[in-house]
């Protein structure tokens, strides 16, 4: 761990306020942004971000130094992002990859994909990775999106290494189906334009 | 190599592990097939693009609204805890109050179980000397009934015995007239007090009460004293005793309430016994008997035989025996009206526990400071101790309760 944030750490951990404030200046942006991308709303992604950092506060008792400080938080922060989601996916009831089942579904499901597409809009890879299911979002964002490495992303999520991969592997995949058909889409909307 | 194979490999390719494939195989497929080239080239573009993405910027007013929530929070947590630890502390004083109190409870009922038997105790000797009052005054009634038995001289006797029928006719007929004797003497009332004191010192006080009594015309009746021991640790606890006063009847009250400014009342007690009806029928026995003392003189006076004389004597000897009998009944009653009883139980305890019961406000804000005090050791003192008896099922309580605390914090370090 980078000996500044460890003394911050120390020192927040003996109570005192402004270290933490300090840990909070150094990752806010880094926070959000995992939220927001995650999330595909900014509005949303502050104010999950802010309840990660409530969370971490209240927690920091339970902080294990052993652990890099950012990977302790980053997890509280994936964490309160998922549970946004699918909090909120109970209330729209709404998400591409609730109709993609797997490569063999592909036709049967294609009509459902593009009007998921047509209805939610791939205005950028950002719309593009929030259409797909919560288990693919957090692995893509921390390792495309990220730059983290396998070891740091099984650390934060919680999930073995084979997993990680895995999901990195059908993550991508559904992502390239969905920027494919959004690039079918966008080319016939702009023929018929012409 | 196929290209379902190749497809899997296009990620951990991307991601530069190399180790779990052959990397050369899988490069001359991409080159060679032209579907797993353009997945490899769209993968590649959608993992550029997703890497390239900027970050935001944050959102306006961010920092200062997680400051302000985390201030909050921050208050919100303290008074959480404070209110965490009032619940603690309003707890534990609780438990000691409640210790302190059954403590308390316990030692009041084995003191009033302590008077009640010094009461019974007093009561069943009062009861026995009632009953050898009674005894002897039934005597003389047995031995007059056993000495017409055995008389040897029927006649003379049968012709006293009608004399003293009459008489006795006389007397029945007096004794309907006993109500109206009954108000022309005073009631006779008995006064007996119980007080238990905790005090400063045995010694003082039972000399205290001594001198008071003297003053006031009274006597003691009886001291006894014994010293306490602590039957655990041997050691010297003070000295108890009992003592009986005899007081005039008239200053019961002022002797009472003198007793109860000598120390910590625990208990106090006042009974009072009416015998006006006993005193009354006493003294008309006293007064038929009287009656027949004059009426045998006068027949001994005018006896002319010796068997006549006899006989007369030996009747008068009964009958002024049953007169200094009701007399020694009579006077008793007068002594027990006159002078009422007040037993005194003392226990020697130490400074602390000691208020006399009328003081000033100082002595009793002291006191009662004190007293809470020791209040809480005590309580502290019986929940140490039952710790100690309980240690072994505590253990296990604790050792379960702490395998539970580090689960359910790894459980949540998990969650986190």
């Amino acid at each position: 761990m980078d000996s500044t944030v460890s003394k911050l750490v120390k020192k927040a951990k003996r109570g005192d306020p402004e270290a933490f404030g300090a840990l909070i200046e150094k990752y806010e942006r880094f926070v959000f942004n995992v939220v927001y991308r995650m999330i595909g709303n900014a509005e949303d992604a502050s104010d999950v971000s802010q309840e990660a950092f409530i969370k971490a506060f209240k927690k920091f008792s339970y902080y294990d130094e052993n652990w890099a400080f950012s990977t302790w938080l980053y997890r509280i922060a994936v964490n309160a992002a998922i549970d946004f989601m699918r909090s909120s996916k109970k209330e729209n009831c709404v998400s591409f990859e609730d109709y993609i089942v797997d490569e063999d579904n592909q036709n049967r499901d294609s009509g459902i994909e593009e009007k998921i597409i047509s209805k939610e809009g791939v205005k950028n890879i950002i719309s593009a990775v929030n259409m797909l299911d919560d288990e693919f979002k957090a692995v893509i964002v921390l390792r495309d999106m990220e730059g983290m490495d396998y070891k740091e992303i099984s650390d934060i999520t919680g999930l073995p290494m084979g997993t990680v991969k895995s999901r990195l592997s059908r993550g991508r995949g559904k992502l390239r189906r969905i920027m494919e058909k959004a690039n079918i889409k966008q080319s016939a909307e702009g023929r018929g334009r012409a | 190599m196929k290209c379902e194979e190749a497809l899997n490999i296009i990620d951990m390719y991307l991601d530069e592990c190399t180790e779990a494939y052959d990397e050369k195989e899988f490069l001359e497929h991409i080159k060679t097939c032209e579907s797993c080239c353009n997945a490899y080239n769209e993968i590649k573009r959608i993992k550029s693009e997703l890497n390239n993405t900027e970050y935001l910027p944050l959102p306006e007013n961010f920092h200062s609204e997680l400051t302000d929530k985390l201030i909050k929070n921050s208050k919100n947590r303290k008074r959480k805890t404070i209110v965490k630890y009032s619940a603690v502390a309003a707890c534990a004083v609780f438990i000691f109050m409640t210790g302190a109190y059954m403590k308390d409870l316990y030692y009041m009922a084995s003191e009033e179980s302590y008077a009640q038997s010094a009461a019974s105790a007093n009561g069943a000797e009062n009861m026995s000397s009632g009953k050898l009052k009674s005894a002897s005054g039934a005597m003389p009634q047995d031995s007059y009934n056993q000495s017409y038995d055995n008389s040897a001289f029927a006649d003379s006797y049968n012709a006293v015995e009608s004399e003293a029928a009459a008489s006795s006719a006389e007397n029945s007929y007096s004794s309907m007239n006993l109500s109206a004797k009954k108000q022309d003497i005073s009631r006779k009332i008995i006064k007996t007090g119980y007080i238990s004191l905790d005090v400063l010192s045995f010694d003082e006080t039972s000399q205290l009460v001594k001198i008071f009594t003297e003053q006031n015309g009274g006597y003691i009746e009886q001291i006894d004293q014994y010293t306490d021991y602590d039957s655990q640790t041997n050691t010297y606890k003070g000295k108890n005793g009992n003592i009986t006063v005899r007081i005039e009847s008239a200053k019961f009250s002022d002797a009472m309430e003198y007793i109860e400014t000598l120390g910590t009342v625990v208990n106090q007690s006042e009974s009072v016994n009416d015998i006006t009806d006993s005193y009354v029928d006493t003294q008309s026995r006293l007064e038929v008997k009287e009656q027949e003392k004059v009426r045998l003189t006068e027949l001994l006076n005018n006896a002319e035989n010796i068997s006549d004389i006899i006989t007369i004597e030996g009747r008068l000897t009964e009958v002024i025996s049953d007169i200094e009998s009701y007399q020694a009944q009579l006077n008793a009653y007068d002594g027990d009206a006159d002078y009422s009883t007040i037993n005194i139980t003392v226990w020697e305890k130490s400074n602390d526990s000691i208020i006399p019961a009328k003081t000033d406000f100082t002595n009793k804000a002291v006191y009662n400071f004190k007293d809470s005090a020791r209040t809480l050791f005590s309580g502290f003192e019986g929940i140490v101790l039952l710790i100690i008896k309980l240690w072994a099922p505590l253990a296990v309580v604790l050792a379960v309760a702490g395998v539970s605390v580090i689960f359910i914090k790894s459980k949540k370090n998990k969650k986190l």
